[in-house]
């Protein structure tokens, strides 16, 4: 068993021990040594995390690894003479986890040295910012004006040494962005924040020059750290969600077999061109989207497109069908290219991720328009403010415009709208919520319907076993194992859901029964199977085992399913679809906040009901069509607010009709984008909190917003009248924006109300076995 | 003020220090995973004596 999986791994990745492998994604370290990372697939908590390293370590050849698991990737530094790298990743791949190369190395070296390069920002203006802050202090403390002006001034040249680095090694960004925006023509937030910097930053060296009474470097510095750490904050929060992303699109393999005159020859999927023929082998990843041409046998190809459309089931392919890349083929077929991996489905997904980086919700679009607006007016009256005082008193003019300038510097105004909505996208993330598009906070927290797909959402798609009946005096008496052997042998060969319901659950009550070998077995298509076997001490039988009529003979049928031996009943079996482990919770948890849940499902009556008996639900619809459930929605949305929560296929126009709509996650879920979200870990129990973090970020964002607006009220006009100094004004800023973004804060710190305790124990309720009666 | 005159440039030069520390930090990679150091609590310490002395276990892993 393990040496064909072996087998098989060695198959899957003997590509990677090929030289231009190592050349595209690695970088030589020393003469033996390289460098690379990876991508892994499957880690979900630092045992994870653990493991994998631990059991890295013992591999001979491998020097450090690092895993990172929260964005899963693997750090590797290994010897390629001593190790294999296909050794390496069949190591991994042994203890379960899928592994991928992650980036060419330049991807890797430029998101590294980008992080590294905000952090020797944000060090040099955390350091100095404060040391230019100690010595302003002193200046600002000497009240009498006692200190000779040989100190002064030698405090203020400190103070101006410090502050240079910071300004323009720190602050770059903003002088960048400022210099982007003026090139647009249009004066934005960098724009503001460059130009009060700098102000203050030349003011002040101008005030030293001339012996001036204040100088303002300490604004300066304030102004660059704030916003850098504002700025930090908000890049590290889309870093999470692209790494997420890449995970979704890490399906693409590396290499194909392209045919050249009927031979083959293993190129990188990256030089696949259109047209081309690719040879597909059972078990191989699609690499590229193409059509099929060729199919040995049949023409019929079986496909597994889970990973793209959710769908579990194969699905069956004729000549001439089009594939997407990342579907499994089940079956060997030759393809031609249609699209180059690099305009491909998978790639789409890649560029989704820059898109959703670039984007803003509307409340941040049109407060980014208030600032700029904003901007522009403080800019006019600081303008008016030095024009007054140069006529009324020239000597305070220049302190004033400053004071104006720093007093209302964006920041109050600029960062409580998107202090807010980072923190709650964060929170959200945190939650496994991936928004595809900007959030809107208000409608998900006004949410007071919660609309389900079934299945694929509430149900999982595969069956369970929920009741099991014997019946002992029928037929001399089967134990449960002798029923639990029969039923395995029967279904042996039976690929059914059903079938491997039932499987699981005879294997889970009896661990020791095993299917008999030989037997012949019939297989009557839409009935069930039947066979004759041979019992210790009864001689030849007829089992059968499937629907009443079948099984039994007898006219009628149920929903259950039969095993009859010579069509004497020996047991039957209710059979029910499985629920996902965080429905039950899921749906209480909605219910504790007021949100009725409701279920708008295409399958049958008899399926709905039952689900209806197992959730507590409002309300439950089965049989309705796309068009049907969108109606249902637009009725319902006269009243609430309406969330849907779908499989992100089936569903696709009723999401995009909802108010906020959440999809399970799946590629499909992903190139399709009807949905407002998706559920990374399909975990339902998240939906609630979501909620009770939209309802805080809501009211956070009012809070910040009425404190930004009266604070600028109230400031701007008393720095106009000359009542504020300009380090007062610097300090009033900073404090101010500290608060708002103190305030945002707390939506990190949300317990997560404890869904996912009643989760576990849900799950574990479902996992018990089902109840068996044992009928006399 | 000659204590001043002492005091300031030690200051300073404490200041380079730190500055200088902390970009080694960054650039020996300290900064790049701040993520994973919160799980580091979990691995075990003594694990790095074995994997000293590496010994191939891909054979009887399974």
């Amino acid at each position: 068993m393990s040496d064909v999986r072996d087998d098989e791994l060695q198959k899957q990745y003997r590509y990677f021990d090929r030289d231009e492998i190592l050349h595209r994604f690695g970088c030589q370290e020393t003469d033996a040594s390289w460098r690379l990372t990876l991508s892994i697939s499957g880690i979900h908590c630092a045992a994870c995390a653990w493991l994998i390293e631990q059991s890295l370590a013992r591999v001979t050849g491998i020097g450090q690894c690092q895993v990172n698991a929260l964005t899963g990737y693997l750090q590797l530094q290994f010897q390629p003479k001593q190790v294999k790298l296909s050794q390496v990743l069949i190591t991994i791949a042994r203890l379960g986890y899928a592994i991928h190369l992650a980036q060419s190395h330049a991807e890797a070296q430029a998101e590294r040295s980008e992080k590294r390069r905000w952090y020797l920002r944000l060090g040099v203006a955390v350091l100095a910012a404060f040391q230019a802050m100690m010595f302003a202090e002193a200046l600002y403390l000497d009240w009498q004006a006692s200190m000779p002006i040989a100190t002064r001034d030698v405090f203020r040249l400190i103070a101006f040494l410090l502050t240079t680095p910071v300004v323009f090694f720190s602050g770059w960004p903003f002088l960048r962005g400022a210099y982007l925006e003026l090139r647009a023509g249009a004066i934005g937030m960098d724009g503001l924040i460059a130009l009060s910097t700098l102000l203050a930053y030349f003011g002040s060296i101008v005030e030293s020059l001339r012996g001036g009474p204040h100088v303002y470097f300490d604004a300066a510095v304030m102004f660059v750290l704030l916003l850098l750490i504002a700025r930090g904050i908000e890049s590290r929060a889309r870093a999470h969600a692209r790494a997420a992303l890449h995970r979704l699109s890490r399906r693409a393999p590396e290499f194909a077999e392209r045919l050249e005159e009927g031979v083959e020859h293993t190129v990188p999927v990256q030089a696949i061109e259109r047209g081309d023929r690719i040879r597909i082998r059972c078990g191989d990843v699609v690499p590229v989207d193409g059509r099929i041409v060729h199919a040995a046998g049949s023409g019929i190809v079986r496909i597994d497109e889970s990973v793209l459309s959710g769908e579990s089931k194969p699905v069956q392919k004729t000549i001439g069908a089009k594939l997407l890349a990342g579907s499994l083929a089940l079956d060997s077929f030759e393809l031609t290219c249609e699209e180059r991996s690099k305009d491909g489905f998978l790639a789409r997904l890649s560029t989704l991720s820059e898109q959703q980086q670039a984007q803003r919700s509307p409340v941040e679009q049109r407060f980014m328009g208030l600032a700029q607006y904003f901007a522009s007016v403080m800019i006019v009256i600081a303008v008016l403010a030095y024009g007054f005082w140069h006529w009324y008193q020239a000597d305070r003019a220049f302190e004033i415009a400053l004071s104006v300038l720093a007093v209302s510097c964006p920041c109050a105004l600029a960062l409580a709208v998107p202090a807010a909505l980072n923190a709650g996208r964060a929170a959200l993330w945190k939650l496994g919520l991936l928004a595809l598009r900007p959030v809107d906070f208000r409608k998900l927290a006004r949410i007071s319907l919660a609309v389900f797909d079934k299945t694929g959402t509430l149900t999982e798609n595969q069956l369970e076993i929920s009741e099991q009946v014997i019946y002992p005096q029928a037929n001399g008496g089967f134990s449960g194992s002798d029923i639990a052997e029969i039923v395995m042998t029967l279904e042996s060969t039976s690929a059914h859901p059903i079938a491997t319901a039932l499987r699981c659950h005879q294997q889970r009550m009896f661990p020791l029964s095993a299917a008999r070998a030989t037997e012949a077995i019939e297989l009557v298509s839409g009935n069930g199977v039947q066979a004759e076997l041979e019992l210790p001490g009864l001689g030849k039988r007829v089992f059968r085992l499937g629907q009443r009529n079948f099984a039994l003979g007898s006219v009628g049928d149920d929903d259950r399913i039969w095993l009859s031996c010579n069509r004497v009943a020996i047991a039957s079996w209710r059979w029910q679809e499985a629920l996902r482990s965080s429905a039950a919770s899921a749906i209480r948890s909605l219910l504790v906040r007021g949100v009725p849940s409701v279920v708008l499902s295409g399958d049958s009556e008899v399926r709905v009901a039952r689900l209806r008996d197992r959730l507590p639900l409002d309300a439950a619809f089965a049989r309705l069509t796309s068009e049907q459930k969108l109606s249902q929605l637009k009725s319902y949305q006269e009243e609430s607010t309406v969330l849907m929560v779908g499989d992100g296929l089936n569903d696709a126009p009723v999401l995009a009709g909802a108010d906020v709509s959440i999809s399970m996650a799946s590629a499909s879920a992903l190139s399709l984008r009807q949905a407002d979200f998706v559920l990374i870990h399909n975990r339902l129990d998240s939906i609630a909190p979501a909620i009770e973090i939209a309802a805080r970020c809501e009211a956070i964002l009012k809070q910040n917003l009425v404190w930004a607006i009266s604070y600028n009220a109230l400031m701007v006009p008393t720095a106009v009248m000359g009542w504020l100094l300009p380090w007062q004004a610097a300090l009033g800023m900073a404090l101010s924006s500290l608060l708002v973004t103190a305030n945002a804060f707390r939506l990190q710190f949300t317990s997560k109300t404890g869904a996912p305790k009643n989760a576990i124990e849900v799950a574990g309720r479902m996992a018990s076995d089902p109840l068996t009666v044992v009928q006399k | 003020m000659n204590a001043l005159m002492i005091l300031l440039p030690v200051s300073l030069l404490l200041l380079l220090i730190a500055i200088a520390a902390f970009f080694w930090a960054v650039r020996s990679g300290q900064f790049d995973s701040l993520d994973s150091a919160a799980f580091s609590a979990l691995s075990n310490e003594n694990e790095q004596d074995r994997s000293a002395q590496p010994v191939s276990r891909a054979k009887d892993a399974d």
